[in-house]
């Protein structure tokens, strides 16, 4: 046995790796006459042997401390879909969209309507103005046409989609005590009166969809190929393929070189819903920033503001953003969202529905 | 030393209901670990006791996501991983250096001494290349197989065992240059 298979087999032996009895007995008799690999075997076990790093008592008792306030927030959460998931129970309590703070349920008519707690939007609001912002600063020197596809507002301002004031959605109100429609989801015109606005930029890569960040340097050592994104990079030249790279297998960042040499950066469009994580996805592709992503063909376009007859109404998250689940389906495998959700939504502005995908 | 009286499915099953003290053993339990691999990470105790608090709270956070089919362990190197690579990538923590001439030179003391030689042991952790460090954590710190580590640093199985081989191999050639012994001058980390 030579040195180098010799010292490999030593060391997965330590990592309680399946070694061959014959083999590992061969490195050892290898060892007993190759100084170098004894010395090798010696530190290996004084290495195993002495401590690693240790979370100080105070760091591990400030973990324990906030763990509790952690586990107290999942009891409150825990209750209520349970309790609003019984047919015709009323909720012990209803998490305020605006606070976040828990307070004694306003109306029997809520009821009826399933709260699935969520956690936060993300890419969240400010942070995608704020990437908005960037890229109109990135892009305007090349007055691409970009802003000409934006109707001549910034992208920040069509980041910030609006609600037609007529039809103030439930989403953006929150359930109320003059929430008549809760048992049903809100009518047509309050659905269907959503201001249709130009999407952020957005790519899609094998259905997935992502969202501009900005312009950034990523680590090119960690990058490697993602595939291929079919994109203009803005909002009215030519669609070319484009090859994506992750910086790493899990980092959550997609990055595409742009034609100036330098690097955009996205981030996958994802809502949490039950405290889990789902992605936007579509089918096609997304070829210019400003489009909207469609629903999934394997899915028929809803003809009615109650998800008929594809969808039924399966609740609502925190925010009071309506969700639908095909007739058969679980939220879990996948629900939609209808046009007219709030202004922060990713899909405010969105004239069709979209759906979404579990991320896990 | 920490009594396990449950098993880590068990207590994730538990915390994932809200009870404290589940919340508290997985603390107890994995607090080592996270902390292990972020001090190696950005060589710093306070910045690795920032990411362990961000890792934990991201744990809590989302645990009720955890379906269970990977082990705990490995999902939780996961989240420690992408904890510590958000947090650099973001800028807020820059990791410690770790070209070999910027590093500090180990003192010549005797290794026989435990704490002296895990005092040089973390200090030589800076010469190994970021991939062969981040497997032999998985491994060493977080008590993933190979398989495991492979799965999740996306690398096949012969590349893990390969890393951690090399990570070894590095730190035993410093300690020994650093002991006084046969300076072979450090290894090449390709």
């Amino acid at each position: 046995m030579d040195c180098l298979r010799a010292a490999e087999t030593l060391s997965a032996s330590y990592d309680r790796e399946p070694v061959e009895p014959e083999e590992l007995a061969e490195a050892h008799e290898h060892c007993g006459s190759c100084a170098e690999c004894a010395s090798l075997l010696e530190t290996l076990s004084r290495l195993d042997a002495i401590p690693t790093p240790r979370a100080s008592d105070e760091l591990v008792a400030l973990l324990v401390a906030r763990s509790a306030a952690a586990a107290a927030e999942i009891r409150a959460a825990a209750s209520v879909p349970e309790a609003a998931g019984q047919a015709g129970a009323q909720p012990d309590a209803v998490r305020t969209a605006e606070t976040g703070s828990l307070s004694a349920p306003q109306s029997s008519m809520r009821a009826a309507r399933r709260w699935i707690p969520s956690a936060s939007w993300t890419p969240r609001f400010a942070a995608f103005a704020a990437a908005a912002a960037v890229l109109v600063v990135a892009l305007s020197v090349g007055a691409v046409g970009l802003l000409g596809s934006l109707g001549g507002q910034t992208a920040q301002d069509d980041a910030i989609v609006r609600m037609e004031s007529t039809g103030e959605s439930a989403a953006e109100s929150g359930p109320t005590d003059g929430d008549v429609a809760a048992v049903a989801p809100p009518e047509s015109e309050e659905r269907y009166g959503v201001d249709v606005q130009a999407s952020p930029p957005y790519v899609v890569l094998t259905g997935a969809v992502w969202a501009l960040q900005g312009p950034a340097t990523p680590q090119k050592s960690l990058l490697t190929t993602a595939g291929v994104v079919a994109t203009s990079l803005d909002g009215t030249g030519e669609v070319t393929e484009r090859t994506a790279f992750l910086d790493a297998p899990e980092s959550g960042t997609l990055w595409i070189a742009a034609d100036d040499g330098g690097w955009l950066a996205f981030a996958r469009v994802v809502r949490e819903l039950g405290r889990r994580p789902f992605g936007l996805v579509t089918e096609s592709a997304i070829g210019r920033f400003g489009e909207w992503p469609s629903l999934p063909t394997r899915l028929e376009q809803p003809t009615s503001p109650d998800g008929s007859p594809t969808f039924r109404y399966y609740g609502f998250d925190d925010r009071g953003v309506d969700i639908f689940v095909p007739l058969t389906g679980r939220a879990e495998d996948g629900f939609a969202v209808a046009p007219g959700t709030a202004p922060d939504d990713p899909a405010a502005g969105n004239p069709g529905w979209t759906w979404w995908e579990p991320l896990d | 030393m920490v009594t396990r009286a449950m098993s880590d499915p068990e207590l994730v099953a538990q915390a994932a209901t809200g009870d404290e003290q589940a919340f508290a053993s997985l603390v107890r339990v994995h607090a080592d670990a996270v902390y292990g691999h972020a001090f190696r990470f950005f060589g710093d105790r306070q910045t690795a006791e920032d990411a362990t608090q961000e890792v934990f709270a991201k744990v809590f956070r989302t645990i009720t996501t955890f379906d269970g089919r990977a082990k705990f362990s490995t999902w939780l190197y996961r989240v420690t991983r992408n904890v510590c690579l958000d947090m650099a990538r973001a800028g807020r923590r820059v990791p410690q250096p770790v070209d070999p001439v910027t590093l500090e030179p180990l003192s010549t003391a005797d290794f026989a001494d435990d704490v002296v030689l895990a005092d040089a042991l973390e200090r030589a952790m800076r010469v190994l290349a970021p991939e062969d460090r981040d497997a032999l954590g998985a491994v060493t710190l977080f008590g993933l197989s190979y398989a495991e580590a492979s799965e999740t640093l996306g690398v096949p199985v012969g590349t893990v065992k390969s890393r951690v081989f090399r990570a070894r191999r590095t730190l035993w050639l410093t300690l020994r240059g650093a002991e006084g012994g046969v300076d072979d001058g450090l290894p090449a980390s390709s």
